[in-house]
């Protein structure tokens, strides 16, 4: 360099080392179905405390399987429920293992699930509703009246929705109507009360 | 403030007319309603109402717990398409 010259200006650090780090990626989507040969008992919905313990949403009243030494699968891993409790809508768990927060914090939205030979029925009277799906429903007489396609739980009777080459028929979930469930040979037979199988007014 | 006792329960007339002359039919009918303000009274114990949802006709059966509230609690007017398809839901026929 000559003397008198200017040094030469900085060069600016490379623009990759400025880059901040790449985000992580984004959380695994958890399952919307269970696996074949489960069938799902709750929903975590979110960590509850620092323990460990998880919120989770029940699918049937009592949760008869989502009790103290009950097996469940999380993200197809065994675990056993420790503890137990109901807190407003939801039941608060504990479960084998998992024992501070972190370790249940990528669990947001997870089923869990049972396997189908120890799901629990809350009456030994309850028929599960995907039994009841697809059933085929026929009068006393022999009347066809198509399949049962949902279940509707209204607070009081279950209602049963009944859709066929007539239509949509409501079944009400009582002794006075459902005649026989025969889960064997898929079919539920009614008697109708006067005024169901109307047509609509 | 609740409902002046002096009023009493409000049931729509057509179908208080209609539970008083049914009460001794057998079987009892399923009686068609759009009125989800109608109070439960004693008299309907026993009936099935099929309570309007705003699109079709829910049959409620009523029971004696169900004294006091609105037939509309029991016939809801949204539906809830979020449920799996196999899970540990049960149903049971009401004895």
């Amino acid at each position: 360099m000559a003397a008198g010259e200017d040094p030469p200006p900085p060069v600016p650090p490379a623009k990759a080392a400025r880059r901040r780090p790449a985000p992580p990626p984004p959380p695994q989507e958890p399952p919307q179905e269970p696996r074949e040969g489960f069938t799902a008992v709750g929903r975590i919905a979110r960590p509850h405390g620092l323990r460990g313990e998880v919120r989770v949403a029940a699918f049937t009243e009592g949760a008869p399987n989502l009790q103290r030494g009950r097996p469940v699968y999380l993200d197809g891993k065994r675990y056993v429920v420790v503890r137990a409790r109901p807190e407003r809508d939801a039941w608060i768990l504990q479960l084998n293992g998992l024992t501070d927060r972190d370790a249940v914090e990528g669990f947001r939205g997870f089923l869990l699930e049972a396997a189908d030979g120890d799901v629990l029925r809350a009456d030994p009277e309850s028929y599960f509703v995907h039994e009841l799906i697809g059933l085929d429903v026929v009068t006393a007489e022999g009347r066809d009246l198509g399949k049962v396609t949902d279940v509707m739980q209204t607070g009081a009777n279950d209602v049963y929705v009944v859709t066929g080459p007539g239509g949509e028929v409501l079944v009400p979930a009582i002794e006075s109507v459902v005649r026989e469930i025969d889960l064997l040979r898929r079919r539920l037979t009614i008697t109708p009360l006067p005024g169901l199988l109307d047509e609509p007014e | 403030m609740s409902r002046s006792i002096k009023k009493g329960p409000f049931v729509h007339p057509s179908l208080e007319k209609k539970i008083f002359s049914l009460r001794n039919a057998s079987p009892k009918p399923l009686i068609k309603t759009w009125s989800r303000a109608s109070t439960i009274l004693p008299d309907m114990i026993g009936f099935t109402i099929g309570v309007h949802d705003g699109r079709r006709h829910v049959p409620v059966f009523i029971t004696e717990n169900m004294v006091g509230h609105k037939l509309g609690e029991f016939a809801l007017t949204r539906t809830f398409r979020g449920h799996i398809s196999k899970s540990d839901r049960q149903s049971k026929v009401r004895r």
